[in-house]
């Protein structure tokens, strides 16, 4: 049955709302008294009350965007014809890494002569090209404000954020989702019939230029995988819109493509393979199809076929579409998307506007949906026909539409959620809507759905949310086999807690692989469910796992009162810091955050157990575990002393992989004390120890003389931050102590050293001999360094000739330099961005030699500042490159 | 967050408005100008070219729709000046014009009042003159057929062509935006660039008692959605005594929150009122611009049912047959309950001879439902009256006569129900039930058709949904008794003509 059986307008359907009645039909029991209802309505009075009676019961962030997850692996493949413009990200996180410990930064910030200072900067807002209003880029050089501001705090507020008023009362409704989750196959699976991965796509960075893509794993509530292993690819252009495509059911398989949208161009990500064990992604991309190529016009969505995985079709502001193939292989010469010829079309009207569109896929191969505000358009592109299905012009608004499955969508206007459907024909039809009264001039209203399956029953959970505010409007339709849709009479609206009072910015619902479905045979019953979805909200930097539930099971409401699902409250004494501060605080605070939920169950353990725990006894035992632990490593050391000379291996080792159950204990004094007399004891017998004190100088900048001390310190600053402080910070000192405490035994590596040293030429030789001489002074080292480099550029010219002669020589250099110089490198480092990178270059400032390599340019200054700052805008290939070439001078 | 139930209008919206519609009418003026130069000068004549042409000529008979208009307004523009002389010169103005004319002008002038001048009038109206207003949706909902199918608008907006347009209505626009709040000014650039609004209009409400409604409308909504029903009645009761509010948009809350609150007062009765004080039968007039008063689900009008009148013949309905269904059925309540459902269909006999509900099937369906509700009742209790013996001699032929009579009346109505169109009845599945009765009156073989007609429940096909009623008639009366037999012609007429109840309460 097409239409069901509830009678209602042939063009219409069933038109609800709260308090409405709709058509109803009689169909009379022979027994009038089973219970069983008389009446067929539109409202489905079959399921029990309360089914919507949602609660949230998880709540927790999924990941932060601003934060740059520990990654180590490439994730792109490089193909073969040298396309530098799209690199990992990664990558260059270790040329970074590789740059700064070898190149010392002697260079003055001096600001390049064609940079001008204006009191207002009036970027030229053409919404072709550049269109996006929170982030505007500028044509100029970029330069970050706070570096300006601190060369010269005269000129603050001068060029440093030319945000017009404009963006805080419009919005950019080319900006689609950048947040998207599903359930993927890759090649692999589908060759070992495994289900999928479920990973998760979205954008991050200041300007959301860098596309991450990374797998989820459920465990209680949804994480990142085990080692948080983020795949990110920088697009050098503000993202737009993320999308992973859905597949028919008919075809059997899931899709393994994500595409994306930036400013200037649409991409298409394949995801060739995913490691199992370290969740490590493999993407490989097409060549962006850019919109000069195309029509000069910004493409604002796509759609994949759900039959075919190998066609899309894209739509630009102005309502031209077009259907293209995506090519099979991204790995030779042809990755590029082609468009179609034959089948395009406009759906361009003067009269609209905005330049919000839409196109999807509906009920067949050939079929596809094309929306503006007020037009929702069906196209058959092979029979060559349009039929203009809704014109919406006159008392409400399109608002967004999903698809359902084969044969169903969502539409969401400004006053109703409409399902609508294919007919027989399989042409639009629309089937029953729901009046939802929220405020008609909303136009960032979005519907997202997720499908809820029972027994006997489909529910579907249309979340309807806005940017305007932090509430969700939550309406059920059910459907029955017969693809009969019936509402269920009510909806409800729930508030996101905590969060800042903006609004939402995405929702995404997470679908789920049943495969334990027949567990549930009470379903009549009882109509309990879960759903879960992620979430960000506007202005906020972060992705919450959500979860809601309409059973009344209480197990999960211990863990929602020990987690503050936002830190607005621990935000309130850096009230009055500036942005870049406030940001590295909040790094903090989400860091702590993380650790405090690992730990909970421990520190709850170690709360009760305080006073009854032998604590003495305890550490004790610890002593004598740590030093038999040590004293077997010491003799396997010298046992295998000549093999590790020989394989040049080094031998140290962490403190922490030699005791286990290493932690519970409570008291920092105590364990100060044994760490002392242990490093003492052993200090004698010729074994050297990392040193502690300097270490913990590093954290806090300021001369530590023990452990307790610095606890004590740590925790006179965030005993303001959290009630549990105290607990906290004794967790965190001790897995400090525990991550960095190691031992090496230098007597070990002298033979190493000498015998690496014999090895090299004798230019080398003098050069590290030269180095070892003078660490007295840095003003020398770094004449010195500067000698050096200019040495290197002018006598070696080419990193070839180096690397062929010796390429085992770069760890010795590494480790000689370790003396003095990596010190201070990793003072650089570590301290914070708001250390002025301004006292560490007028320091050098007098130091600078006359003579310049003709590297240096004048553009040179700022960029190698931003080194330092860890931007995500500045770091592009060119800059890359540069400093590749740096490192070849150097060599 | 929540739709407001007044009309926010002041002069800053009013003149975002008026800017945005001027830019739209420039835009699209220019667009067909340059549309048009293109396909004639530039491109041979295909069948494409020749579809777009087709398409053109409907934009053309639009335009000549909205001459009509034009005419339309100018004429009552006169009539009206005519009017206005006669009462200065002192003639009582002929009273032969329709009430539903004078309304239309009232209308009217309030709306020139609300807008001002004429101008303003001018630039928005052309634009709404375009489209057709629906009346039952929000939007125009078309079915895929096929003379709705046009062929793929296949010539590309390129960048260069709408930069020409954009240019040159911009060009024009330039006047206007000079006289213009700096405001206005850059809400109107945002928009033409295609952004849109984020902040909600109410934000920029400062009057106290429009700041007032929109918290109350905000907490109502959700002490509904919570199904907090006392505090949502209180708000409910304070927000419709505020003046301005229209109750026409919020009525649905107020059934739902009547319908769970324990007071005196039922849904049912709001609804009665509602029907009695809201229902219009006046033309809906396309030239007007209805911008405080959306018709779906707000108003009624000579061509269309209001939604609350729908509703409250649904809700009624089925409150009928759910206290009939209350187990502790003696023959008193009975009677009374019946008399209820009489009571209902009285009231249907009378609404349906009147206009909107006359052309309305959906009215004729819930009329059809009460004869079926009525027809099952009676059956029932003959059913369980069978086995008691009860009933015998002319008792029984009486009652057996009124029950299918009412059957007769399902089949007549629901045959007016079709005639009318627009309205998508499962058929059979009523047929199959329509049988079933039958069946109970005589008892005989009465297990075997209650088996035939669950499995007709599950393999109802609505493919043939249009068989007609006529031909299941006539088969069904050879089953039937003479008496029928001798009732058939009698209500065939009474199917023509309005149909009256007074003997079915014997």
């Amino acid at each position: 049955m097409s239409e069901g059986q509830i009678p209602g307008s042939d063009v219409l359907g069933l038109q609800l709302g709260v308090g409405v009645q709709g058509a109803s039909l009689y169909s009379p029991q022979e027994k009038h008294t089973t219970k069983k209802s008389q009446w067929l309505r539109p409202v489905d009075d079959t399921l029990p009350e309360g089914v919507l009676d949602l609660r949230i019961v998880a709540n927790s962030v999924l990941c932060d965007t601003v934060i740059r997850c520990n990654s180590e692996e490439k994730g792109l493949q490089e193909s073969d014809n040298g396309d530098d413009l799209i690199t990992s990200d990664i990558d260059e996180d270790m040329d970074d890494q590789a740059d700064t410990s070898i190149v010392v930064n002697p260079v003055i910030p001096v600001v390049p002569k064609h940079v001008h200072f204006f009191k207002k900067v009036e970027v030229d807002n053409d919404p072709m090209f550049s269109v996006n209003c929170d982030t505007p880029v500028s044509l100029q050089d970029y330069i970050p404000s706070d570096l300006l501001r601190d060369l010269n705090d005269t000129l603050e507020e001068s060029a440093g954020s030319p945000r017009s008023g404009q963006d805080a009362f419009f919005w950019d409704p080319t900006v689609a989702n950048r947040l998207d989750s599903k359930y993927i196959q890759t090649a692999s699976d589908l060759r070992n019939y495994r289900d999928g991965t479920e990973i998760i796509a979205y954008a991050s960075g200041k300007t959301d230029s860098v596309l991450n893509i990374s797998v989820l794993v459920r465990q209680n509530t949804l994480h990142l995988n085990r080692h948080n292993n983020v795949t990110s690819i920088e697009l050098h252009s503000p993202i737009k819109s993320i999308k992973i495509p859905g597949t028919s059911e008919a075809i059997g398989r899931r899709s393994n493509l994500v595409g994306v949208i930036t400013e200037n161009s649409f991409q298409i990500f394949r995801i060739e393979n995913i490691h199992s064990r370290s969740c490590d992604v493999i993407v490989t991309n097409s060549e962006p199809l850019y919109f000069v190529e195309v029509d000069d016009i910004q493409v604002v969505d796509f759609a994949f076929n759900p039959w075919d995985l190998q066609q899309f079709a894209i739509i630009d502001a102005k309502g031209n579409w077009n259907i293209g193939t995506i090519p099979k292989n991204f790995n030779n010469n042809k990755r590029k998307l082609q468009l179609i010829d034959n089948f395009h079309g406009t759906i361009y009207d003067p009269a609209e506007l905005s330049s919000w569109k839409r196109i999807e896929w509906f009920s067949q191969f050939q079929k596809i949906l094309i929306f503006d505000r007020s037009k929702m358009i069906e196209v058959d592109f092979v029979n060559n026909w349009q039929v203009e299905v809704v014109q919406a012009k006159t008392w409400s608004d399109i608002r967004d539409y999903r698809r359902i499955d084969d044969n169903n969508g969502i539409l969401l206007t400004s006053r109703e959620i409409i399902i609508i459907g294919a007919s027989e024909a399989n042409d639009v039809v629309r089937k029953i809507s729901w009046k939802h009264d929220l405020d008609p001039d909303d136009t960032t209203l979005k519907i997202t759905t997720q499908k809820v399956k029972k027994s006997n029953i489909l529910l579907l959970v249309a979340f309807v949310y806005s940017m305007r505010h932090k509430y969700i409007y939550i309406h059920v339709f059910s459907s029955t086999r017969t693809n009969l849709f019936q509402s269920l009479g009510y909806s409800t609206v729930i508030k996101i807690p905590g969060g800042s009072p903006t609004g939402i910015e995405a929702i995404t619902t997470l679908d789920k692989i049943d495969d334990k479905t027949p567990a549930d045979e009470d379903a009549d019953e009882n109509i309990g469910f879960t759903v879960a979805f992620l979430i960000k909200m506007r202005n906020s930097s972060k992705i919450y796992y959500c979860a809601l539930s309409n059973t009344q099971s209480d197990e999960f409401n211990e863990q929602e009162n020990f987690t503050v699902t936002d830190h607005s409250e621990w935000m309130l004494p850096f009230n009055n810091t500036n942005n870049r501060e406030k940001e590295s605080i909040c790094a903090l605070i989400s860091q702590i955050k993380m650790k405090e939920r690992e730990r909970i169950s421990q520190i709850r353990d170690l709360t009760e157990h305080e006073n009854s725990h032998d604590e003495d006894r305890y550490l004790q035992d610890l002593g004598y575990r740590l030093s038999m632990a040590t004293n077997q490593l010491l003799e396997s050391w010298q046992r295998t002393k000549d093999e590790s000379i020989s394989s040049e291996a080094l031998s140290y080792s962490k403190l922490n992989n030699l005791v286990e159950n290493s932690n519970s204990f409570t008291s920092i004094p105590e364990f100060s004390s044994l760490l002392d007399q242990f490093f003492q004891y052993y200090q004698d017998q010729d074994v050297t120890f990392i040193d502690f004190e300097k270490l913990l100088h590093l954290f806090l900048h300021e001369d530590v003389p023990g452990l307790d001390i610095f606890y004590n310190k740590l925790l006179q600053c965030w005993v303001l931050v959290s009630p549990q402080a105290e607990l906290l910070t004794k967790e965190i000192v001790k897995d400090i102590v525990w991550s960095l405490a190691r031992l090496e035994n230098p007597s070990l590596f002298e033979p190493i050293q000498k015998k690496i040293s014999q090895s090299l030429s004798q230019p080398y030789q003098d050069v590290i001999s030269s180095w070892d001489m003078d660490e007295l002074n840095e003003e020398d080292e770094l004449d010195d360094f500067n000698f050096d480099s200019q040495f290197s550029a002018t006598s070696f010219n080419g990193r070839p000739q180096f690397t062929i002669s010796s390429q085992s020589q770069i760890p010795t250099i590494k480790s000689s330099q370790s003396n003095g110089l990596t010190r201070r490198k990793k003072i650089l480092k570590t301290q914070s961005q708001r250390a002025a990178p301004l006292s560490q270059s007028t320091q050098n400032l007098s130091v600078l030699p006359d003579l310049m390599t003709p590297a240096f340019t004048l553009m040179q200054p700022p960029s190698s500042q931003i080194s330092f700052m860890n931007d995500s805008q500045t770091r592009n290939s060119q800059r890359a490159k540069k400093k590749k070439k740096r490192i070849r001078g150097f060599g | 967050m929540f739709e407001v139930p007044i009309t926010l209008t002041n002069k800053k919206f009013a003149q975002r408005r008026k800017l945005k519609y001027q830019y739209i009418n420039h835009t699209s003026r220019r667009f067909e100008k340059i549309v048009k130069k293109s396909t004639t000068a530039l491109s041979l004549p295909t069948p494409e070219n020749s579809a777009a042409e087709n398409n053109e000529e409907d934009d053309g008979e639009r335009n000549g729709e909205g001459g009509a208009y034009r005419r339309l307004i100018l004429q009552q523009r006169k009539r009206r000046r005519e009017r206005h002389w006669k009462s200065v010169v002192g003639e009582i103005y002929s009273s032969t014009e329709t009430e539903s004319d004078s309304q239309e002008d009232a209308e009217e002038d309030e709306e020139c009042n609300t807008e001002g001048k004429e101008e303003d009038i001018d630039e928005e109206r052309k634009f709404w003159k375009k489209y057709e207003k629906p009346e039952e949706s929000f939007e125009v909902w078309r079915t895929v057929s096929s003379q709705n199918k046009s062929p793929i608008n296949k010539q590309k907006m390129t960048y260069h062509t709408f930069k020409k347009i954009e240019k040159n209505s911009l060009r024009k626009m330039e006047v206007p935006l000079l006289h213009c709040t700096k405001e206005s000014k850059l809400h109107f650039q945002s928009l033409s660039k295609g952004l849109e609004p984020l902040q909600p209009s109410t934000s920029e409400v400062r009057n106290y008692r429009t700041k007032h409604i929109i918290t109350l409308t905000n907490l109502l909504h959700l002490n509904v959605s919570r199904h907090n029903w006392s505090l949502a009645y209180k708000i409910f009761a304070t927000l419709i005594r505020i003046p301005g509010v229209q109750i026409k948009s919020i009525w649905g809350i107020g059934v739902e929150i009547l319908n769970n609150s324990p007071n005196l007062s039922t849904s049912l009765d709001f609804l009665q009122w509602m029907c009695q004080i809201y229902s219009s039968k006046l033309r809906f007039v396309q030239s007007t611009n209805y911008r405080s008063i959306v018709p779906p689900f707000q108003t009624g009008s000579r061509t269309h049912t209001s939604k609350f009148a729908t509703t409250y013949l649904w809700s009624s309905l089925i409150t009928c047959q759910k206290s009939m269904e209350l187990p502790d059925i003696n023959d008193k309540r009975y009677d009374m309950e019946n008399d209820l459902l009489q009571d209902l269909i009285d009231r249907i006999s009378e609404w349906v001879l009147t206009p909107p509900f006359m052309e309305d099937a959906e009215v004729w369906f819930i009329y059809a439902s009460c004869h079926l509700l009525k027809a099952d009742i009676l059956s029932r209790q003959f059913a369980n009256d069978n086995k008691t013996s009860d009933l015998i001699g002319l008792d029984r032929d009486i009652k057996i006569n009124q029950v299918i009579k009412h059957i007769h009346y399902v089949k007549v109505f629901l045959q007016t129900c079709s005639d009318k169109g627009g309205f998508t009845v499962p058929n059979r599945l009523i047929e199959s039930q329509l049988k079933g009765f039958e069946s109970r009156l005589y008892g005989e073989a009465q297990d075997l058709r209650e088996r035939e007609m669950d499995d007709d429940y599950n393999s109802i096909d609505d493919n043939s949904v249009n068989n007609s009623f006529r031909d299941v008639y006539e088969t069904n009366a050879e089953f039937l008794d003479t008496q029928l037999m001798d009732l058939s012609p009698e209500n065939n007429q009474l199917g023509e003509i309005p149909y009256s109840d007074e003997d079915s309460s014997e």
